[in-house]
């Protein structure tokens, strides 16, 4: 066993500022309350920090760590299939494909709350269904989310949720003898 | 290799299916609950619109996965190909393929079987891997055991008689 | 293919039917304001200077979405389609 830092202080607790701030607006406060827009900006301010940090921040904290890759998501999936061992430090390409689906749903969900309150589009059909969508794309992207760290936790011996919270990945051994 | 490239295509275009077909199923899923909350669980009794919806919406998920388990196969075929299994031909390839199948290998010892004719060792297997000398060790003696060989040697053997029992392709390749 | 679990015309017919039984099901939705209601209402909120957005059901009420020199309101109407209440978004 081997311990890495991995998550640095900021990007932890914006992950579970997040995940509170995403709870009370989807499930909590009501949706046409005051409450419920100011927790908005409040997390398009978290977003814009994230943004901000994924270009300046630590190692694995920047975007240029986890740049998005078709390919080797792919190539994660044919591992996933043959059942080979790869952990990987940071954000594997697929995390790192949900990690942007989830920054640029969240910010739209956002912005076209937003939109919602002026004059251009306020009353607007379409501008509230697509931030209604957005909520289910969110939502079940989240849940999935869930259920893949659970799955590549497991599936590599490495406790990710842990290592959200702590900032260290416990690397189990790639003793060859 | 044309074959490989066909065939990243095909995984690529089934995981663009999968994600289409999801977001269509979500958005179904949610039209329903939607439907059921605000008009009750009796409107599946009062109406067989809400019922067909939710059928419709079953089966499409019911879709989804059996795409997903075949794509998960295709990636095993396709990363074989990849590792150069198949520096021999279609036929060598197609041949393991179906053994593997009979012996009914896990997908972890497919990859090791394939790995292990090619020539690779055991020490070679395990970092291609990312697993300790130990399982790959433990994961040959249980693909002998159900091939029903002794060694490796044994192994190759099975696969070379079967290739002379096979056809020769009209195609000319190179069999090394 | 011998790697299908299904054979492939079974596996055609899963997902034909998966699809297009999924487009045949429309979208449905929750309206009890006709048109002739809409119509009333939106010519009513004309004629006080107001720019009509939207009206739907909220809570027993009709609400209105409605702007007015630059402003913007929230117009709650009972089921006579009487005004109940006036509520500015700031």
């Amino acid at each position: 066993m081997h311990t890495v830092k991995v998550w640095d202080a900021f990007v932890r607790l914006f992950h579970w500022s997040l995940v509170i701030a995403f709870t009370l607006e989807a499930l909590v406060l009501d949706e046409d309350s005051r409450l419920h827009e100011q927790v908005g900006y409040f997390v398009l301010a978290l977003i814009g920090a994230r943004i901000i940090w994924g270009l300046v921040g630590t190692k694995y904290a920047r975007f240029s760590s986890f740049k998005p890759s078709i390919p080797a998501a792919v190539e994660q999936l044919g591992d996933i299939a043959t059942q080979r061992d790869k952990s990987h430090m940071g954000h594997s390409p697929l995390g790192a494909l949900m990690i942007y689906n989830l920054l640029i749903s969240i910010a739209l969900i956002g912005i076209t709350g937003w939109m919602m309150t002026t004059n251009m589009f306020w009353g607007s059909e379409g501008v509230e269904e697509l931030h209604e969508g957005l909520v289910i794309w969110a939502g079940a992207s989240i849940g999935v989310h869930i259920v893949a760290v659970i799955f590549e936790g497991r599936r590599s011996r490495v406790n990710l949720v842990k290592a959200m919270v702590t900032g260290y990945k416990t690397l189990p051994d790639q003793d060859r003898k | 290799m044309m074959h490989y490239e066909k065939q990243s295509k095909e995984s690529l275009a089934l995981i663009g299916l999968i994600l289409a077909q999801s977001i269509c199923a979500l958005f179904f899923l949610s039209d329903v609950a939607n439907d059921a909350y605000w008009m009750g669980w009796s409107a599946f009794g009062r109406s067989w619109h809400l019922t067909v919806e939710a059928l419709a919406t079953l089966a499409l998920i019911m879709g989804i996965i059996v795409e997903a388990r075949y794509l998960m196969q295709m990636l095993r075929r396709q990363s074989r190909i990849e590792r150069g299994i198949s520096i021999a031909s279609g036929a060598l390839h197609e041949l393991m393929e179906e053994m593997f199948s009979d012996w009914k290998l896990t997908p972890a010892e497919q990859d090791v079987a394939g790995f292990t004719l090619k020539g690779y060792s055991i020490g070679e297997v395990a970092d291609m891997r990312g697993s300790r000398e130990g399982t790959i060790k433990a994961q040959l003696n249980a693909i002998y055991r159900k091939a029903g060989v002794e060694n490796r040697g044994q192994l190759v053997s099975l696969l070379i008689e079967d290739l002379m029992r096979a056809p020769l392709i009209k195609r000319k390749t190179a069999m090394i | 293919m011998k790697f299908l679990p299904l054979k492939p015309l079974t596996l055609t017919i899963a997902l034909g039917f998966g699809l297009t039984a999924g487009a045949m099901a429309m979208a449905s939705s929750y309206e009890n304001i006709t048109e002739e209601m809409r119509a009333q209402i939106t010519t009513k909120l004309e004629s006080d200077g107001y720019e009509v957005r939207k009206i739907e059901r909220e809570d027993g009420m009709i609400e209105v979405y409605a702007l007015k020199d630059g402003q913007r309101f929230e117009i709650y109407l009972d089921k006579d389609l009487k005004v109940s209440r006036i509520k500015q978004d700031d």
